[in-house]
């Protein structure tokens, strides 16, 4: 008896995914470069590492929060593998595992200062971000860290699908947003969180756990950012310190762009594949059109005013607070 | 001999005579440092009524409600539920022990829909592999289900897919009502059902309280609205400085006496002996 | 009494002599402040400082920002060095115009301020500025990438740092000019285009957006056959990018920093040649004209060019060159 409303996407994701059509049409036009197998499966592996941090941002800004720590995480997952397989001879899956056990420990760290002590997950994450940053620099000796086993890169690798080819990593990409869809749509848990983001009090009112739901968000979104560490030195081979940068805002652009309200309790994980799809289209096919990268920044700035602005609009419009 | 309207003394499992009571509580007392919230409170709840518990701000009905429902813990008094002596330490326990509360604020998820609501943090899983290792909700029966519970109690909502945020005030109150009403199995607990709504939705709202009465539970409601509890209360606890000061009859008092006795101008015994004189 | 008068009087002309002695010879006291703390270039800067410092009887204070573009964090690391005495400020300025009213203060309290690797704006706020001539070293790498693809028709990708900065400026236009092309001059900020320059990308100077960059350039024109990269992790992306295409073996890929894993890269074939710069000579001529400053109150002025040199895996005739090996010993970074 579920209507077919039910089933349906909601309007919050049809806008970000009309607006990625749009912007793939409008560059399909421009150049004849863009609209190729090569060219989207390249596409596809440059949002590749973004796009899965972005899941770990989609599960905390779900909860009404931020993570600010995130490509700082990352940069440290990337550099504690790599290290730890090249310099002190680790083998490669107990290196991965450690890599992703130090991001999964963040993002307790960042779970217990938000439930435990209760301050707000944008002050907890701008500290936790500094100290990652720290750390990473130290136990890197702000050397990018080569020399990497092989095996360690195999998500790297490319195989051929369809006419093109594309890399192992962005499937693993595509499994964790299918995993992650179905976990936040499709069982108690995944809804317990939209719920402690639309209400924590009524949650907790309710019997739910919402201590244990946050902590569970934030360290599944430390694996996550263990997992893109992975991705990021395979695509680039190396352990790169200063890798990470700039994800963070590139994740929340991705989750904002996506169609989920910074407010809590609103959106989609496939809509942050999106928006991390719609940023990656616009670097690649400013860049075929010999456009200068200005004006990515810029473009990228009116979209996430003009998602922001949708997503307050039609809930003004449904009544909503 | 007991009547409709003296307090019974603490009857452990009740006696042929008396009307049973499904709670009681006696000499419930909560301090918090210098400020006393109960002062040995006690209360009778029989099966199957509506109970108003009225007083004036302070007097302790809230804290009564509170300790009642598990949020609040006594330092001293018990409570018995059904005859046994029960012993709540959380929301959670009450809840367990079949008693369910429409708080204040509601408690909903304004974003998400009426069933997820109706069924949040009392999620049904599918049978088989999909429901015990991939967890996966049944959400066509959950739909089904949810409106079935508004369907009995004449609830007239069509689409249970709608966001609870996009009803009206007295929709939503009669979907927290729905909820408590589907999952209690002795007592529902209700704080100011009607103070948000209006003169239409606030009458439909006891409609619905009665409805919840008459599938069998028994109803306390905390409310300020006199004409309202006037309306549909069977009997009415009256509150003040921490204790029970009397139980009324609205069928044989006044409002404006009960007003009088929640502000201490008159004492219980006396209005109610008055209303026995009348009647002689 | 000839010799007690003797006796007083040597004692005092002794005493005088040490005190104006000391007078004559305080210890210098030099601040050198970095823009971060870690970045291998300003570890061998303060590595250099030290070494002269001590070698010429200075102190060294050192402090640093906490990020590149932190301008608070060095604010403060001034402001502490001369409470504690430092008569001559070094500094690798993190904003070139949020620092100048500090050093203006700096320079009325008669401190010499001297500015290392990057200049402010504008270059007059400091006595003096000690640096690479980032044009001249985009011009060896634009001389050598020129000789290198030979006789083929240039099709030049150019993998920038960001809009407006003036090194990036400088090193690209210093490029175009090397490679033979119409470019601006190094006063410009902007960066030159001529018709050889088939796509333009930004990586702001990382390696992951130094690959997606190159990846969407070879998309545009898979006949890219030149790459200047801003810096060597730009670069060794760039070529990660090259290599998954296919192309490493035919594109000339040329960048500038002389970092040891760059000059690693230039000695594996990853990187032709690249302009290496002198972190070292930077902080330990810095730390002689703080030392001549206080001793003798001379000043250095203007700007001092402390040398670029061409590190190329093979050498090539008409361009002036050192060996990788050369390149190895005067690196910045882990060896």
């Amino acid at each position: 008896m579920t209507s077919l409303k039910e089933r349906l996407p909601s309007l919050g994701f049809i806008g970000p995914v009309l607006a990625l059509l749009a912007a793939c049409a409008f560059f399909a036009t421009q150049t004849d470069r863009f609209f190729t197998g090569a060219n989207l499966s390249l596409v596809l592996q440059q949002v590749m590492v973004v796009g899965v941090i972005a899941i770990g941002q989609t599960l905390v800004v779900l909860t009404a929060g931020v993570d600010l720590s995130c490509g700082m995480v990352m940069a440290l997952g990337g550099v504690v593998m790599t290290k730890l397989a090249s310099e002190s001879g680790v083998p490669v899956p107990l290196a991965i595992a450690s890599g992703i056990g130090v991001t999964s420990l963040f993002g307790a760290v960042n779970g217990l200062l938000v439930t435990a002590i209760k301050l707000p997950p944008f002050i907890v994450t701008l500290g936790t971000l500094n100290i990652a940053f720290a750390i990473t620099q130290l136990y890197s000796g702000a050397q990018t860290v080569t020399d990497i086993p092989e095996p360690m890169t195999a998500l790297g690798r490319t195989f051929a699908l369809g006419g093109t080819s594309t890399v192992y990593g962005v499937v693993l990409m595509l499994a964790l947003y299918a995993v992650a869809w179905f976990a936040l749509r499709e069982t108690a848990s995944g809804r317990h969180v939209y719920a402690v983001g639309n209400n924590p009090e009524a949650t907790r009112l309710t019997g739910i756990p919402t201590h244990r739901v946050l902590m569970g968000v934030y360290v599944m979104a430390g694996a996550c950012y263990g997992i893109a560490s992975l991705l990021s030195v395979a695509r680039t081979g190396v352990g790169d310190p200063n890798a990470g940068q700039t994800e963070n805002l590139d994740a929340i652009t991705a989750v904002v762009l996506g169609g989920t309200s910074l407010f809590g309790g609103r959106g989609t994980v496939l809509g942050s594949l999106v928006g991390a799809l719609i940023v990656g289209v616009f670097r690649n096919g400013l860049t075929l059109m010999g456009v200068s990268s200005v004006y990515q920044i810029l473009i990228t700035g009116i979209l996430v005013i003009l998602a922001v602005t949708a997503d307050q609009l039609s809930r003004r419009g449904q009544g909503g607070r | 001999m007991a009547d409709a309207f003296t307090p019974f003394t603490v009857t452990p499992h009740g006696d042929a005579t008396a009307p049973k009571l499904v709670m009681q509580a006696s000499g419930l007392v909560k301090r918090y440092g210098h400020v006393t919230a109960l002062d040995g409170m006690d209360f009778e709840l029989r099966d199957g009524e509506i109970l108003a518990v009225i007083g004036d701000n302070g007097a302790g009905k809230s804290s009564l409600i509170k300790a009642l429902s598990g949020a609040l813990v006594p330092d001293s008094g018990d409570i018995y539920l059904d005859g046994n002596r029960v012993h709540f330490r959380k929301p959670l326990d009450a809840r367990r022990a079949g008693i369910e509360t429409v708080y204040q604020e509601l408690a909903v998820a304004p974003a998400m829909t009426i069933a997820e609501n109706l069924f949040l943090g009392r999620e049904l899983r599918r049978g088989g592999m999909l429901g015990t290792v991939l967890r996966m909700l049944d959400k066509p029966r959950m739909l089904r289900e949810t409106a079935e519970y508004l369907a009995e109690l004449k609830i007239g909502i069509r689409s249970m897919t709608q966001a609870v945020e996009t009803l009206s005030g007295g929709q939503r109150q009669g979907v927290a009502v729905a909820r408590s009403a589907a999952f209690a199995r002795h007592v529902v607990i209700m704080d100011e059902p009607t103070a948000a709504l209006g003169v239409k939705e606030g009458t439909q709202v006891l409609e619905l309280i009665r409805r919840v009465r008459d599938r069998g539970l028994a109803v306390v409601l905390i409310s300020h609205n006199m004409p309202h509890v006037f309306q549909i209360a069977d009997r009415i606890h009256v509150a003040r400085l921490g204790r029970r000061e009397a139980m009324l009859d609205p069928k044989r008092v006044s409002m404006s006496d009960a007003v009088a006795v929640m502000t201490g101008a008159l004492r219980g015994d006396e209005v109610n002996e008055a209303a026995s004189a009348r009647e002689v | 009494m000839f010799w007690r008068h003797a006796l007083v009087s040597s004692v005092i002309l002794a005493s005088s002599a040490s005190s104006s002695a000391a007078a004559q010879k305080p210890q210098p006291i030099i601040g050198l402040i970095t823009k971060t703390e870690t970045n291998p270039f300003f570890v061998k800067m303060k590595e250099g400082a030290k070494a002269a410092a001590t070698a010429r009887g200075a102190k060294l204070l050192s402090g640093a920002g906490k990020n590149d573009g932190d301008n608070a964090g060095q604010v403060t690391a001034m402001e502490n060095m001369i409470a504690a005495g430092a008569q001559v400020i070094l500094i690798t300025v993190n904003d070139s115009k949020a620092i100048i009213p500090t050093i203006r203060r700096a320079r009325a309290n008669g401190v010499l301020v001297i500015a290392l690797d990057s200049p402010t704006d504008p270059v007059t706020a400091t006595d003096a500025l000690f640096a690479t001539d980032n044009y001249k070293a985009g011009q060896l790498i634009g001389q050598y990438a020129r000789k290198a693809l030979g006789t083929r028709s240039a099709k030049i990708a150019t993998l920038d740092l960001l809009p407006g900065h003036p090194v990036g400026a400088q090193r690209h236009n210093g490029f175009l000019k090397g490679f033979g092309l119409a470019a601006p001059t190094a006063s410009i900020n902007t960066l030159g285009k001529p018709a050889e320059v088939v796509c333009m990308a930004d990586s702001y100077g990382d390696q992951a957006k130094g690959q997606t960059a190159m990846e969407n350039c070879l998309q545009k024109n898979p006949e890219i056959n030149v790459v200047y990269a801003i810096n060597e992790p730009t670069a060794a992306g760039a070529f990660k990018a090259l290599k998954s295409a296919g192309k490493e073996k035919n594109v000339v890929l040329v960048t500038v920093d002389g970092g040891c894993q760059g000059v690693r890269d230039v000695g594996s074939g990853a990187i032709a040649a690249t302009a290496q710069q002198y972190p070292l000579k930077m902080a330990a001529l810095g730390v002689e004209a703080g030392v001549a400053f206080v001793h003798t109150g001379k000043k250095p002025s203007g700007y001092t060019d402390t040398g670029v040199a061409l590190i190329a895996g093979k050498a090539i005739a008409g361009v002036e060159s050192k060996d990788v090996k050369t390149g190895l010993d005067l690196c910045f970074g882990r060896k």
